[in-house]
């Protein structure tokens, strides 16, 4: 069996205890009432659960499972649709995972066909914007995971990172170095700095309180 | 890779060997590093076996440079890629150690302290 879920979507599996689970005036509770309820519910399993309990007379007649599954909106989806996809990934947001992140968005880019050097500034921009999306915009919650898409339209590699958080986004002054040696500057703040300097084009995007940032990097020099 | 520092010292000069890299996890083992400044004339930070180096990196080398200038101590860096060098220029810590390939040079260069 093979079943497609939308993007935002649920798939349902609940065992027959509840669609056969037997009201008062002797209808069965049935599938469409499942599907009713766990429409916009936040705990769609415990909602149905508790509507059955509520439903049924009598005592329970037989075992009651269910499973909610919820396809999560995909960053490409949000994103802008560039060339085709090379790579889609998710990671937790928790320290340690940009060099990852770096790593293989270097392998797709190069195996795409891009010089090493504009490789590794590519992965340095992907390691800065991921961890930017983990600490500022999903507050390092591993329940919150990064999402990463890497597209290639033939001439260039187009990276999409985008946090699943409430965060306000990294908001600082433009480092410098005299200021931060002096003190008068934090030591931190290099990250947006370093991709806006490392790739070729950069875009911000918010659809539906999810902040997308969008890397371009050109294969060759040109 | 967390990061592991190996440090000599000749000629008043504090030899760092930086292997693994250097993100957050860095933090400690450059503190410890940065205790050992004190009475040196100059710090040689050798990049040769650095894999990565996160923008949290470079905020340690800024918080490093800092307290070798406390110090009197001045600060060079040998062993970096093309990459990374071109990641000191466009955040200017080419400007605040100095930056080169030969180690010889980075002593002499550090050796006089940071006047």
């Amino acid at each position: 069996v093979e079943i497609s879920v939308p993007n935002g979507g649920l798939l349902v599996i609940a065992s027959d205890g509840v669609a056969e689970a037997h009201g008062a005036d002797g209808s069965m509770y049935g599938f469409q009432r499942v599907a009713d309820v766990v429409q916009g519910a936040k705990d769609p399993a415990g909602a149905v659960v508790d509507d059955v309990d509520d439903f049924a007379v009598g005592a329970q007649e037989d075992d009651i499972t269910i499973v909610v599954l919820r396809r999560r909106i995909s960053a490409k989806d949000s994103a802008s649709s560039f060339g085709s996809t090379l790579l889609e990934f998710q990671l937790p947001s928790v320290d340690g995972i940009e060099r990852d992140a770096m790593d293989r968005v270097m392998d797709a880019a190069t195996g795409a066909g891009m010089e090493l050097s504009r490789a590794k500034k590519l992965g340095t921009a992907v390691a800065e914007a991921v961890m930017n999306a983990a600490e500022h915009g999903n507050g390092f919650d591993p329940e919150r995971p990064v999402d990463v898409v890497v597209s290639d339209d033939g001439s260039v590699v187009e990276v999409n990172v985008t946090d699943n958080g409430p965060g306000a986004g990294e908001n600082i002054d433009t480092p410098d170095i005299d200021a931060k040696i002096a003190g008068d500057q934090g030591p931190r703040g290099w990250g947006r700095f370093l991709i806006e300097k490392l790739v070729d084009e950069l875009e911000d995007q918010v659809v539906d309180g999810r902040h997308t940032l969008t890397m371009r990097m050109r294969k060759e020099d040109s | 890779m967390s990061l592991t520092v190996n440090t000599e010292v000749a000629q008043n000069v504090l030899m760092a060997h930086l292997d693994g890299d250097l993100d957050r996890a860095a933090d400690e083992p450059l503190a410890e590093l940065e205790t050992q400044f004190d009475g040196t004339s100059g710090v040689v930070l050798d990049f040769s076996d650095t894999g990565f180096i996160a923008s949290s990196g470079l905020a340690l080398l800024v918080r490093l440079v800092r307290s070798a200038s406390a110090a009197g101590a001045a600060v060079a860096a040998i062993g970096l890629d093309d990459h990374y060098r071109h990641v000191f220029e466009i955040t200017r810590l080419d400007s605040v150690m100095v930056v080169t390939e030969d180690k010889e040079a980075a002593v002499a260069a550090v050796s006089g302290g940071n006047q």
